[in-house]
C-alpha cells in the first residue's frame, strides 16, 4: 500500500515528467491504431490494385475482365435505382431465415448427439449420409415438393445451415470433459441442474462456432437456393447477369455476397467476445 | 476454542473395483476395508496407479464398487451428494462464473434449498476466511493456482459437508502456498468438525495433516499398512523438522517405494 500511496506524490512532485508521459502515450496509441487499420486494409488494397493493373494492362479482353471502376460504376447505378439494396435485403432475409431455422434445429440435435453415445451410434451414419449431399442436388426435389415460392429457397438454406452447425455442436459437446459436471454433482446438483448450469455454458462456445460455420455455408449456398425461380437477390442477380454475359454485374453480386457475409460474421464475432469473456483464450 | 461435534465419516467394507477394458476387467482395488471416524482425518498414500483415486471416487459416489459396500455418515453411498464435498486435483472451479458465484453455487441448487437463505452470509464468510474478498467479482482465468484452490475449498465448504474428500489437491501448488493451504484446511476442518479423506503423493503432507496414514499396495490396491500419527491435533510447521516425523516419513516412504517397485515390475510384464 505504501508504494501505491507514494506514486501520486511522485507524480505531483514532477509535473513535467507526468505530462510528458501523458503526451507521449497518445502518439503511439494513435499510430498503432492507424497501423492496425492499415494492416487490415492492406490485403484488400493489394487485391484491388492487382485487379486494376491486370484490367488496365491491355492483356485481357475488357469484356472478360472488367476493371474495378466498371464494377464500381455498376454498383453506384444499382444503388441509385434501388436494385442493389433490394437484392441485398432479399438475400440477407433468406440467409437469416435459413440460418435461424437450421441452427434452431441443430442446437438441440447437436447437444443430444454430443451427450448420448447411443444417439450418436444410431443417428451418426444418417448425418454422414445427408451432410455430404450438395444442396444444389436437392433443388429439383425441393421444387417438386415445395414449389418455387420463398419457402423452397429457405428450405435449401435451412438444410445447409443445419448440417454445418449440427456437426460442430455435437463434436464440441461430446468433447466436454466430465470434470465440472462431477464437481456440480458432488455439490448436490440434479440432472436438470447439471444440464442447465454446467452443460449449456460449456456448449455455448460450440453453438456460437456452429452458427459462424453455418453462416458461411448458408451464404455459399445462396446462389443455388436462388436458382429456384428467384426474381430478386444477390444470387438471382448473378444468374440473370450470367445469361446476358454481363460480367461487371456478376462481379458486383459476388462482392455483395462476400461483403454481406463478412458483416454478419463480424457481428457474430463481437457477440462471441461478449458472451465468452470468461474463456481463457489467446488475446485476439 | 469450544469443542464442535464431530461430523461425517466413511466406511469401506471389503470393497473391490474392476474397470472394464477392451482386454477384459482390470482390478483396481481388492477387498479394501477402511473406516474414517466422524471428524477424523485420514490420508492415503501409495504408488501412482494403485487405486488411490478410485477409493476417493467411491466415497464421492462418482463410481460404484464391483463388490462390497461404501457408507458415508452411516448411510450407503448411492451417488454424489452434498454431504461429501470433493476437492478435485485440477480444482474444477467453473470458469464461466465469478469467484463469488463459484463459492455460492452449491446453495443455489435445489438439494440445498433449506440453506439458500444463508447464501449471502456464508459466501461472505468464506470469501473472508479464504482471503478472497477483494477478488469476489474476478473470473477464474485471472486467478493463481493457490487462489483457485481456495475457491474450490470454499465452494465445497459452503454446503457444510460432513466429510471432505481431497484428490491430490495440493500437487500443483508451490511449496509456500502448499504449507499455507495445509494450515487453512486444518483450521476449517477443526472449526466445523468435518471428517477428511486425503489422497496424496506426499508422505510428509499426509503426516502433517492426518491422524492416520493408510498405505495402499501396488495394483490392485490393498491396504498394506495403517500408521497412527502420534502428533495430536495441534500441528505447526516446527513439526516438519521433528525427528519423530522424519522417522515415520522414512518408514512409510520405504513401504511406498517397496510397492512402487512391485508396481513397476507389474507394468513391465507383458499383458498375458
Amino acid at each position: 500500500m505504501t508504494t501505491l500511496a507514494g506514486r501520486p506524490a511522485d507524480a505531483a512532485g514532477h509535473p513535467g515528467a507526468a505530462a510528458g508521459t501523458g503526451l507521449g502515450a497518445v502518439g503511439p496509441v494513435l499510430a498503432s491504431f492507424a497501423g492496425r487499420a492499415g494492416l487490415v486494409l492492406l490485403p484488400w488494397a493489394a487485391i484491388v490494385g492487382l485487379w486494376a493493373a491486370a484490367a488496365g494492362s491491355g492483356l485481357f479482353d475488357p469484356v472478360l475482365l472488367p476493371a474495378p471502376s466498371a464494377v464500381l460504376a455498376q454498383a453506384l447505378q444499382q444503388l441509385g435505382d434501388g436494385r442493389l439494396p433490394a437484392a441485398v435485403a432479399a438475400s440477407t432475409g433468406r440467409v437469416l431465415a435459413g440460418l435461424v431455422l437450421g441452427v434452431a434445429l441443430a442446437v438441440p440435435a447437436g447437444i443430444l448427439l454430443g451427450r448420448s453415445r447411443g444417439v450418436r451410434r444410431v443417428a451418426g451414419p444418417l448425418l454422414g449420409f445427408f451432410r455430404a449431399l450438395p444442396p444444389i442436388a436437392l433443388i429439383p426435389l425441393v421444387i417438386v415438393y415445395f414449389g418455387i415460392g420463398e419457402s423452397a429457397k429457405v428450405i435449401v438454406l435451412t438444410f445447409a445451415a443445419f448440417f454445418a452447425a449440427v456437426i460442430v455442436v455435437s463434436e464440441g459437446v461430446a468433447q466436454i470433459p466430465p470434470l465440472y459436471e462431477n464437481a456440480a454433482r458432488t455439490l448436490g446438483a440434479t440432472r436438470a441442474e447439471v444440464f442447465r448450469r454446467i452443460v449449456l455454458p460449456q456448449a455455448l462456445p460450440h453453438i456460437l462456432t456452429g452458427i459462424r460455420v453455418a453462416l458461411g455455408t448458408t451464404w455459399a449456398t445462396l446462389v443455388a437456393a436462388e436458382l429456384v425461380a428467384a426474381q430478386v437477390g444477390l444470387g438471382a442477380t448473378i444468374q440473370v447477369a450470367a445469361a446476358f454475359f454481363d460480367l461487371p454485374v456478376i462481379y458486383l453480386g459476388i462482392i455483395g455476397i462476400g461483403a454481406a457475409a463478412l458483416a454478419m460474421d463480424a457481428g457474430l464475432r463481437r457477440l462471441n467476445a461478449r458472451l465468452l469473456s470468461w474463456q481463457d483464450r489467446r488475446p485476439a | 476454542m469450544t469443542a464442535v461435534p464431530a461430523r461425517g465419516g466413511l466406511s469401506f467394507s471389503r470393497v473391490s473395483v474392476a474397470y472394464d477394458t477392451s482386454r477384459g476387467p482390470v482390478p483396481a482395488l481388492s477387498e479394501v476395508s477402511l473406516t474414517v471416524a466422524p471428524g477424523e482425518f485420514v490420508a492415503v498414500v501409495g504408488p501412482s496407479g494403485c487405486g488411490k483415486s478410485t477409493l476417493l471416487k467411491l466415497a464421492a459416489g462418482l463410481l460404484a464398487p464391483s463388490s462390497g459396500t461404501v457408507t458415508a455418515g452411516g448411510v450407503p453411498v448411492a451417488g454424489p451428494g452434498a454431504d461429501r464435498g470433493v476437492i478435485f486435483q485440477d480444482y474444477a472451479v467453473f470458469p464461466w462464473l465469478t469467484v463469488e458465484q463459484n463459492i455460492g453455487f452449491g446453495l443455489t441448487l435445489s438439494a440445498n434449498r433449506a440453506e439458500a437463505r444463508e447464501r449471502e452470509a456464508r459466501v461472505a464468510h468464506y470469501l473472508d476466511r479464504m482471503g478472497l474478498a477483494e477478488f469476489r467479482h474476478a473470473l477464474p482465468k485471472t486467478l493463481s493456482g493457490g487462489m483457485k484452490q481456495r475457491v474450490a475449498l470454499a465452494r465445497a465448504y459452503v454446503v457444510r459437508p460432513g466429510t471432505l474428500l481431497m484428490d491430490e489437491p495440493f500437487g500443483a501448488l508451490d511449496s509456500q502456498t502448499r504449507l499455507a493451504m495445509h494450515d487453512l484446511l486444518l483450521g476449517v476442518l477443526r472449526q466445523e468438525g468435518t471428517a477428511g479423506l486425503l489422497i496424496t503423493h506426499s508422505v510428509e503432507e499426509a503426516l502433517y495433516l492426518a491422524a492416520r496414514v493408510v498405505v495402499l499396495s501396488a495394483r490392485p490396491g490393498r491396504i498394506r499398512a495403517v500408521m497412527e500419527v502420534p502428533f495430536g491435533r495441534a500441528r505447526d510447521h516446527a513439526l516438519l523438522a521433528s525427528p519423530d516425523l522424519a522417522r515415520l516419513k522414512g518408514e512409510i516412504t520405504a513401504l511406498v517405494m517397496d510397492e512402487y517397485r512391485r508396481q513397476t515390475a507389474l507394468d513391465r510384464r507383458p499383458a498375458a
